[in-house]
C-alpha cells in the first residue's frame, strides 16, 4: 500500500511527465481501440450479411459436394432417409435456431429474347427466411412461391427484368434430359461478395418439377445457430454425427470454410495484432524510459531507504507500482478519448467489392478493451522492472554519494 | 561495547591512484554515548561513519556493531542489520518528498518494521516539537524542522545507534545547535548511542565525547 502510495504521489508530483508519458500511451490506446472498434464492427457486418443472407452458419452436404461445388452437381443430392437423419439431429439440438433445405442447380433463364446462365436455389420459402433473416434486406419483392423465381439484381439489369415479368427456366437434369418451365418474378436480390452472393431462389416444389426428381431431394442444409459464438462446439458435435453416419457420407462446413471473407477477417486479425505490437513497442518505450529517469531523479532516495533497511521488494514494488499507474491512467485516457471519438465519428457508410451503401455501426467490443488493457498494464510492469530491479541494486553508499 | 574497530583499513581508488582513508583504526565507544567525529575533510569521518553503519565495508580489520561482526555479513544479512539495529541522518536531510511528516517518520515503522503505531509517531513528533506540522511536506518546512524530522525517524524505531553524518552542515548556527540539542534530548530520553560527524568545532561542548581525525588516524580521543 506504501509503495502504490508513494507511486501514486510521484506521478502526481512529476505532473507534466506523468501526462506526456500518459498521452503518449493513450494515443496508443486510441488508435488500437478505434481499429479494433471498426474493424471488428466491419468483420461482423460482413459475417453478419454472409451467414444470415446468404449460407448460415453451417452447412451440411454429402461428401464431395462442395468440392464440385462449381458445377452444382445433382447426383450428390442427399436422399430422403438421411435428411430425416439429419432432420431429427437438427431438431434435438438446442443451439440450433433454424435450418433450411436447399436444391441448388444451374440452368438457364430467358426473357424470351435474350437468356443467361442463372445458378439457382430450390428453397422452402418460410424456412428460408427465418434462416436468413437479413436476406429480406437484400431482397425487393418477396421469396417465391410455387410459380414464382426470384432473380439476382445483375440478371435483372443484364435482361432488364422487373418484378411481375414472366421468365423461361431451362436446366438439365442429372441424366441429361432438359425441362423448362416459365416462372413469374417475385423479387430481385441484392448481389453479394463470395459464393451464393448471386443465386437466384425458385421454390423447392419448381425446382423438383423442373429437374423431374420425384423424391424430396436436396443436396444442401443451410444452419443457423442461435448464438455464432457457438460455432466450434457445435460444429464439433455436427462432426461426430456425420463420422457416425457411414452411408451416404456426409460433410460440415462452417461458414469460415466456405466463404473467402474468411480470408479478410485472418487478414484484418493480423493487422490488429500488428497495430497491438505498435502499441505494446509505444508502452514498453515509454514507460521503459520514464522509469529509467524516476530511478536517476531518485537514486538518494533510494539510498536512504536502504540506509535505513528497506527491503529491496519494497524498492521494487516502488517503481513496478509506478510503471503499472502509468500504464492504467494511459489505459484509461485513451479509452475515454475512443469512446469520444467513435461517438463523434458515427456510423460510417461504405461499399465493399459490388455492394454499396453499407451501414458501419461501431460498437465498442468491452472484450477486446479489456484485452487492451491487460496487454498495457502487463507491459508498462514489464517495462518497470529492468528499472525496478537495478534500483533495488544499488549500493546504498554509492546511492547515498551520488 | 556497542562499537568496536579493530585495526581497520580502508582505502579507495581514484583512478590509477589508491588513496588510503583508514590506515588500522581502533575505535571502542560505549552504549548511550553522544559522540562527535571531528575533522577536516578527507579525515575519515564519514568512511568510520559508514563502516559502523553497515553501509561500506572495511578492507581489513574487525568492525563489530551492537554486538554484531558485520565485517562478513551479506548485503541481505546488513539491510536486516541496518533495520534492527541503526538510525540514520543525513546531512541533505534526505526525507521523502511525497511523503508528509507524519509519513516520513512512520516510514521505517511501517515499511521496515510492519508495525502500525500512529500514537508513537505522534509522541516523537511532539518531543520534537513537530506535533503541529505533521501534515506538511518537506518542501514546505525549513532546514531545521526537516532535520528534526529526519531525528525523529532515526529514532522511531528505538535503535540501538543513531549515526549522523554532518547533520547541522547545511544548518546555520543557531539551528545547529537546536538540531544538537534535540538529538542530546533524544539520546537522554531514549539512551541511543549518537555518533555524529561535524566541521562545526562550536558544538564540541555539548559532546560527552570528541573524537579528533587526521588523515584517517584518531589523534585526539576527548572524554568530558
Amino acid at each position: 500500500m506504501e509503495s502504490f502510495k508513494i507511486a501514486f504521489r510521484n506521478l502526481v508530483r512529476m505532473g507534466r511527465r506523468t501526462f506526456l508519458t500518459a498521452s503518449l500511451i493513450a494515443i496508443g490506446v486510441v488508435f488500437v481501440m478505434l481499429y479494433i472498434t471498426y474493424a471488428e464492427s466491419f468483420k461482423n457486418s460482413m459475417i453478419a450479411q454472409i451467414t444470415d443472407s446468404v449460407m448460415g452458419e453451417l452447412q451440411i452436404h454429402k461428401k464431395g459436394y462442395v468440392s464440385s461445388l462449381d458445377s452444382l452437381p445433382l447426383d450428390k443430392n442427399m436422399g430422403v432417409k438421411v435428411v430425416k437423419k439429419i432432420e431429427n439431429k437438427l431438431n434435438s439440438m438446442p443451439e440450433v435456431y433454424s435450418y433450411s433445405e436447399r436444391l441448388k442447380f444451374g440452368g438457364l433463364i430467358s426473357n424470351f429474347t435474350d437468356s443467361t446462365n442463372i445458378r439457382l436455389n430450390g428453397i422452402d420459402a418460410v424456412r428460408e427466411g427465418k434462416t436468413l433473416p437479413l436476406l429480406k434486406e437484400r431482397l425487393k419483392g418477396h421469396l417465391p412461391k410455387s410459380g414464382e423465381i426470384v432473380i439476382p439484381e445483375l440478371i435483372s439489369k443484364g435482361l432488364h427484368l422487373k418484378i411481375g415479368d414472366a421468365v423461361v427456366l431451362v436446366a438439365t437434369n442429372k441424366n441429361g434430359s432438359m425441362n423448362a418451365k416459365t416462372l413469374k418474378i417475385s423479387g430481385i436480390v441484392g448481389i453479394i461478395s463470395g459464393p451464393g452472393g448471386r443465386d437466384g431462389y425458385i421454390s423447392l416444389k419448381d425446382a423438383r418439377k423442373l429437374l423431374r426428381i420425384k423424391k424430396p431431394e436436396i443436396n444442401e442444409i443451410v444452419i443457423k445457430l442461435k448464438n455464432p459464438d457457438l460455432l466450434k462446439k457445435v460444429n464439433k458435435k455436427f462432426f461426430e454425427f456425420i463420422k457416425e453416419n457411414k452411408k451416404p457420407k456426409l460433410e460440415v462446413h462452417t461458414w469460415v470454410k466456405l466463404s473467402p471473407f474468411s480470408k479478410i477477417v485472418n487478414m484484418l486479425d493480423l493487422m490488429t495484432f500488428s497495430i497491438e505490437i505498435i502499441l505494446i513497442s509505444i508502452v514498453l518505450v515509454s514507460i521503459l524510459n520514464v522509469m529509467i529517469m524516476s530511478v536517476y531523479e531518485r537514486i538518494k532516495q533510494i539510498g536512504t531507504m536502504k540506509a535505513m533497511g528497506t527491503p529491496k521488494s519494497f524498492i521494487v514494488s516502488m517503481f513496478v507500482d509506478e510503471g503499472l499507474l502509468l500504464g492504467m491512467f494511459g489505459f484509461i485516457i485513451g479509452v475515454i478519448v475512443s469512446v469520444v471519438f467513435i461517438y463523434v465519428i458515427g456510423d460510417i457508410h461504405y461499399s465493399f467489392g459490388r455492394q454499396s451503401d453499407l451501414l458501419l455501426v461501431p460498437v465498442i467490443d468491452w472484450k477486446s478493451a479489456a484485452g487492451v488493457g491487460v496487454m498495457v498494464v502487463v507491459i508498462a510492469v514489464i517495462a518497470s522492472l529492468y528499472p525496478a530491479f537495478k534500483a533495488a541494486s544499488l549500493k546504498p553508499i554509492d546511492a547515498l554519494r551520488s | 561495547m556497542i562499537v568496536k574497530l579493530k585495526d581497520v583499513h580502508k582505502s579507495y581508488k581514484s583512478g590509477e591512484i589508491e588513496v588510503k582513508v583508514l590506515e588500522g583504526l581502533n575505535l571502542e565507544i560505549e552504549k548511550g554515548e553522544f559522540v562527535a567525529l571531528i575533522g577536516p575533510s578527507g579525515s575519515g569521518k564519514t568512511t568510520i561513519l559508514n563502516i559502523i553503519g553497515a553501509l561500506d565495508k572495511s578492507d581489513s580489520g574487525a568492525v563489530e556493531v551492537a554486538g554484531v561482526g558485520i565485517s562478513q555479513k551479506s548485503e541481505k544479512e546488513l539491510t536486516k542489520f541496518r533495520a534492527d539495529h541503526l538510525g540514520y541522518v543525513f546531512q541533505d536531510f534526505n526525507l521523502i518528498e511525497v511523503f508528509n511528516v507524519f509519513e516520513n517518520v512512520n516510514f521505517p515503522l511501517k515499511v521496515i518494521h510492519k508495525r502500525k503505531d500512529d500514537e508513537k509517531v505522534k509522541d516523537l513528533l511532539k518531543d520534537i516539537g513537530m506535533s503541529d506540522q505533521i501534515n506538511k511536506f518537506p518542501d514546505q518546512l525549513s532546514g531545521g524542522q526537516k532535520q528534526r524530522v529526519a531525528v525523529a525517524r532515526a529514532l522511531v524505531t528505538e535503535p540501538k545507534i543513531v549515526l549522523a553524518d554532518e547533520p547541522t552542515a547545511n544548518l546555520d548556527s543557531v539551528t545547529s545547535h537546536k538540531v544538537i540539542e534535540l538529538m542530546r534530548k533524544m539520546q537522554r530520553e531514549f539512551n541511543t548511542t549518537f555518533i555524529f560527524s561535524t566541521h562545526d568545532t562550536h558544538l564540541i561542548d555539548e559532546v560527552d565525547r570528541v573524537l579528533y581525525l587526521q588523515d584517517g588516524k584518531i589523534i585526539k580521543d576527548e572524554r568530558k
